[in-house]
């Protein structure tokens, strides 16, 4: 199949843009790496587009490539002679409408960084368990036990904060 | 509690400029990589054109001579004698030619990355299985600028091997790095890599670490282990000939 014609490029970044920034945030905590973290996944995808079937094995080649891309960034020798910002400094450059978006989001991005990406990729993307699994390449009972423990974690992390229990029925 | 989770990250956007400064390099990637497809055809065009123009100029000269040594007017020349010699000569050179440029010129029978993908998909893997490759395959291609030129790595696998493992490939093999230049290979080095390498991940691939003291890159060649950990399968520098040099494995 000649995928080549199908997909536009600008098309791609223009419809996935939210999304892989979005994972590049999560992972990275910082918007500057975020933002290297973009370019490259996308600049990856010129050289893979032939590879690329159809629009959902896009969708999970971008989120895979993604958190590739982040974690190599982390494990970098350049890095860890790095001291990142403090989220507090990076996340005041996102405007969020309400205080409670706020308060939620920097209690996300203060969980371990496989909570962060399995409760993003379940509730934002609303990727199924098994395709979370075979993003992460981790097992069905991995991933089910790390997003027990996040919602866990976030919720104890939110009472402690004064939100009210009714906000955590599902 | 989704619904919160949704509406806190609704509010992040990728920021236009972003956008914008990467649909630019990305418009500049896409003319790069066609107009390196772009050369590499002229140089097919060149190097076919030559070598068809050479060995027209054979045939004309063999005909002519043929001509001339069976018309009753031309001299006997005796077979064997030096004229003819050399040009059984020609002959042979030009067809030494024409091997030389197609052998320098292509991949050397290695499959491409896109062959390795399709082997992969096609394959019908039920639990347990081993397939024995009769070809080589470029498991990974990653591409490193240098200046305005681009070269192309190709990690190649060669009398391999896969053993899939609870549905997934397991590689056995020798793991080697071409390197090429606008098609053309300027290297080939053997790799260190003789454990089993399980490759999980399609895209997890080659990543550049640093740049070293002498200002060559560093790579690592990376896939994930079981428990979605990163495995550094080899370490290795390019130096400034494009030749490949093994690190250390970490």
């Amino acid at each position: 199949m000649d995928t080549t014609n199908t997909f536009n490029i600008d098309e791609i970044v223009d419809r996935y843009s939210d999304m892989v920034y979005r994972i590049a945030l999560t992972q990275m905590k910082n918007i500057h790496d975020a933002q290297d973290i973009f370019q490259e996944v996308f600049l990856r995808l010129v050289k893979y587009i032939d590879t690329i079937e159809d629009e959902e094995h896009l969708k999970s080649w971008l989120i895979r490539v993604t958190l590739n891309c982040s974690k190599t960034n982390l494990m970098s020798g350049w890095r860890k002679h790095t001291q990142p910002l403090e989220l507090d400094e990076e996340q005041s450059q996102i405007l969020f409408e309400m205080e409670e978006q706020s308060q939620l989001y920097e209690q996300i991005q203060k969980l371990p960084k496989k909570y962060r990406t399995v409760l993003y990729l379940f509730y934002y993307e609303e990727l199924s368990i098994k395709e979370i699994c075979a993003i992460t390449q981790q097992k069905e009972t991995t991933v089910k036990s790390q997003l027990s423990r996040a919602r866990k974690m976030l919720k104890q992390q939110l009472l402690k904060l004064g939100w009210h229990n009714s906000y955590f029925k599902e | 509690m989704n619904k919160q989770i949704k509406e806190s990250f609704d509010q992040i956007h990728a920021p236009e400029f972003l956008i914008e400064d990467t649909k630019r390099k990305l418009h500049e990637a896409e003319a790069k990589k066609t107009s390196t497809t772009k050369q590499q055809n002229i140089h097919w065009k060149t190097i076919t054109g030559t070598v068809c123009a050479l060995a027209a100029c054979a045939v004309i000269m063999v005909t002519g001579y043929n001509f001339f040594n069976t018309s009753p007017s031309s001299p006997n020349v005796p077979e064997g004698s030096g004229e003819i010699a050399d040009l059984k000569e020609q002959s042979d050179s030009l067809n030494a030619t024409d091997n030389t440029s197609i052998n320098e010129f292509t991949f050397e029978g290695t499959k491409q990355l896109n062959d390795w993908y399709q082997l992969l998909e096609n394959s019908d893997l039920k639990g347990e299985e081993r397939i024995q490759l009769e070809e080589n395959y470029a498991i990974f291609t990653f591409y490193y600028p240098k200046g305005e030129d681009e070269y192309q790595i190709n990690i190649v696998l060669e009398q391999g091997v896969i053993d899939f493992v609870h549905s997934q490939p397991v590689l056995q093999g020798d793991f080697k790095a071409e390197v090429y230049y606008q098609g053309k290979q300027l290297t080939k080095t053997s790799l260190n890599i003789t454990s089993n390498c399980q490759f999980l991940s399609k895209d997890a691939a080659i990543n550049l670490q640093d740049v070293n003291q002498d200002g060559q890159p560093d790579f690592s060649l990376e896939t994930e282990h079981n428990q979605g950990n990163d495995d550094t399968l080899a370490w290795f520098t390019l130096d400034e000939n494009c030749n490949i040099i093994e690190i250390s494995k970490q």
